[in-house]
């Protein structure tokens, strides 16, 4: 015999009955309650409510809460894998590959002034925004939501998980264009009356 | 350029450090690593302790973590009465006064599984894991797929044996497999929770999941050691325990291939990869199942951060690996032999503390008791949350505390508490989490 074994032997009859009903808080012969300690039961149904209660309410939380604006100069590698809202003006000519006509990927790098990223999106993501007129033009404004991630160089990049995600104001004035876009283009939404961006055709 | 010196000292450093704080119930030692990568971004230590330094002294960290965490796990978890029907073998043996004998049989398996990771990762992973990484990487999603669904079919009812057949017999019998479900379930939505919209501060993202694990996993533990009423038997140290070869070797090839399934695929941890390698060698016997639990874990936190230093492969598993990224990036072969070095040097150091920092908690356990010490660590648990994540945290790990308490109090399996991150990443690998998190609201 093991210790313990005579104890759990006597634990293991109905205090009612008498009869043999394992671990059951309830027996399953008389219903009687045979709980060993009240205060598990107590936590067990406890357990299970505030498990549902909790989950819903951070579930409200998650949904209400506004993704608070970050300043690209913040961004530490602490913040890697986390959800930020970025503002700020892209520089550069964005890229995208579109092998065979489908739009794959695509990338550009925004500045706000503090710093610069580079903002990626990939697969039906990178569709969609290019279905939107997307990406968006040298010097637009853009604001936009998505995962961080911090290379191993420590050059952040965000990635967008959807179209939707990315609010953009095309403005050009000229000194800005530096005079090789003389067109002043103001668009909200859509590119299509402005120069196409860096395609390539891997 | 590191020296052998640094490479030893760190390692030791890092093994040192590790036993001690392997001792330390529900203390992981990602939760170590997660301060250590806080506080060297917030001092700026890592331009001043070399890079490979801190690498060295992580490998030590996660090896000594593997073989030892055994320590408190088996000598402080004392089962409740009602869950005295479920008990694991480490169980069995304390409640037999044998708790030393099943901490020594997990290190020996840790010694096996150090022998395998480190044939494994020297002999075959620079030549055969790039490649086998590209023809396994488009399978991963259907693999988690198959894992998730083994996992949730194989649960059995607990109760319905007995009593008068009907609707009562089949309620009793659908208690634990509904809790089950449902902490699964509960468990996955908080997942998508964390990785969709995490409702934690920016600064804690890189520590998203650790409320939620140290809540399904540590506090439920803590929390029923600390409100027990089972008296632990006093524990004998056995100056000789007679293991037969088959046996060592049953149980070193199960958690050998369990940890390296767990090591391997993205997600997948320790502990599902040893119950998968249980089932499929049929592990029957209590000493091999230790064995095996022990070889698992080693190949599954130490192997798993080696990983990252393969050439041509360099695959982020785990935890550590994640966070080490942050702050240090593999090269070249140097690396890569630095990071074997270290290990054998942390796993050596570390078989040689694990006789008296066991005899250490037992001494401890009899003059404190389990439940005092249980209480102690639920608190640093709790600092712990607070510092690295936040209020936000501590609620976040109140909720998953209360998901990790279904299973444990309804006779479930606790390892339906990681559908947090099986489900979310299962829906993510097959290239649909990110309508399911619009579906829910979350995107």
């Amino acid at each position: 015999m093991r210790p313990g074994d005579s104890a759990t032997r006597n634990d293991a009859l109905c205090p009612s009955c008498d009869r043999f009903i394992g671990p059951a808080d309830v027996c399953p012969y008389c219903g009687e309650d045979s709980a060993r300690q009240p205060a598990l039961k107590i936590l067990r149904r406890a357990a299970v409510v505030f498990g549902l209660l909790g989950v819903g309410t951070l579930y409200l939380m998650a949904r209400l809460q506004a993704i608070p604006v970050t300043r690209i100069s913040a961004i530490s590698p602490q913040m890697n894998f986390a959800r930020i809202c970025v503002a700020g003006t892209v520089t550069g000519r964005p890229y995208v590959s579109a092998p065979g006509g489908k739009v794959r990927y695509l990338s550009f790098v925004l500045d706000d002034g503090s710093g610069r990223l580079r903002v990626i999106a990939d697969g039906q993501v990178a569709r969609d925004l290019a279905e939107r007129g997307g990406p968006p033009a040298i010097g637009a404004r853009v604001t936009l939501s998505g995962s961080l991630r911090i290379a191993a160089d420590g050059y952040p990049a965000v990635y967008l998980r959807s179209a939707a995600a990315v609010n953009w104001e095309n403005l050009q004035p000229p000194a800005a264009s530096g005079g090789s876009d003389a067109e002043v283009s103001e668009t909200s939404g859509s590119l299509q009356n402005l120069p196409s961006p860096a395609m390539s055709a891997e | 350029m590191v020296t052998c010196t640094t490479v030893v000292l760190a390692s030791l450093t890092g093994a040192l450090a590790g036993s001690l704080l392997a001792c330390v119930p529900g203390l992981h030692v990602y939760n170590v690593i997660a301060l250590i990568v806080v506080f060297s971004v917030r001092l700026g230590s890592a331009a001043v302790l070399p890079t490979e330094a801190l690498a060295c002294a992580v490998i030590g960290l996660v090896v000594a973590y593997a073989m030892l965490s055994t320590i408190p796990s088996i000598l402080l978890a004392a089962p409740d009465e009602s869950a005295f029907f479920t008990t694991l073998p480490g169980q069995r043996y304390l409640q037999d006064g044998r708790g030393y004998a099943a901490v020594w049989l997990t290190v020996v398996g840790s010694l096996a599984g150090v022998m395998a990771t480190a044939a494994g990762y020297v002999l075959a992973a620079p030549c055969l894991l790039p490649t086998v990484w590209l023809v396994f990487r488009p399978h991963t999603h259907w693999v988690l797929w198959c894992v998730i669904a083994f996992m949730l079919l194989s649960e059995w009812p607990k109760g319905g044996s007995l009593g008068q057949a009907g609707v009562h017999k089949l309620a009793a019998a659908w208690t634990s497999l509904g809790a089950g479900l449902l902490t699964f379930l509960l468990s996955a939505m908080l997942g998508f929770i964390l990785l969709h919209r995490s409702p934690m501060a920016p600064e804690a993202a890189f520590q998203n999941l650790m409320p939620a694990f140290i809540g399904l996993f540590t506090v439920p533990w803590l929390l029923l050691n600390g409100l027990s009423r089972t008296e632990i038997p006093a524990q004998r140290i056995e100056k000789r325990i007679v293991l037969e070869r088959r046996t060592f070797l049953q149980g070193a090839l199960a958690g050998v291939l369990g940890g390296g399934f767990a090591a391997f695929f993205p997600v997948i941890t320790g502990g599902v990869g040893a119950f998968l390698a249980g089932h499929a060698t049929a592990l029957r016997n209590d000493r091999a199942f230790m064995i095996s639990q022990g070889a698992a874990r080693m190949v599954y936190y130490a192997g798993g951060l080696l990983l990252l230093f393969v050439p041509g492969a360099a695959l982020v598993r785990g935890g550590a690996a994640a966070m080490l990224r942050t702050l240090f990036t593999p090269f070249d072969r140097v690396d890569f032999w630095m990071a074997a070095a270290a290990m054998l040097i942390a796993a050596a150091s570390v078989c040689l503390l694990a006789r008296p920092l066991t005899c250490g908690v037992l001494r401890a356990m009899a003059v404190c008791g389990y439940r005092a010490i249980s209480w102690a660590s639920l608190g640093l648990v709790a600092l712990i949350v607070f510092a690295v994540t936040g209020l936000m945290g501590v609620l976040v790990a109140l909720v998953a505390a209360a998901i990790g308490l279904i299973p444990l109090l309804c006779g479930a399996r606790r390892m339906n508490c990681l559908g947090v991150i099986l489900l979310p990443m299962a829906c993510n690998l097959s290239g649909f989490g990110p309508q399911v998190a619009a579906w829910l609201g979350l995107q």
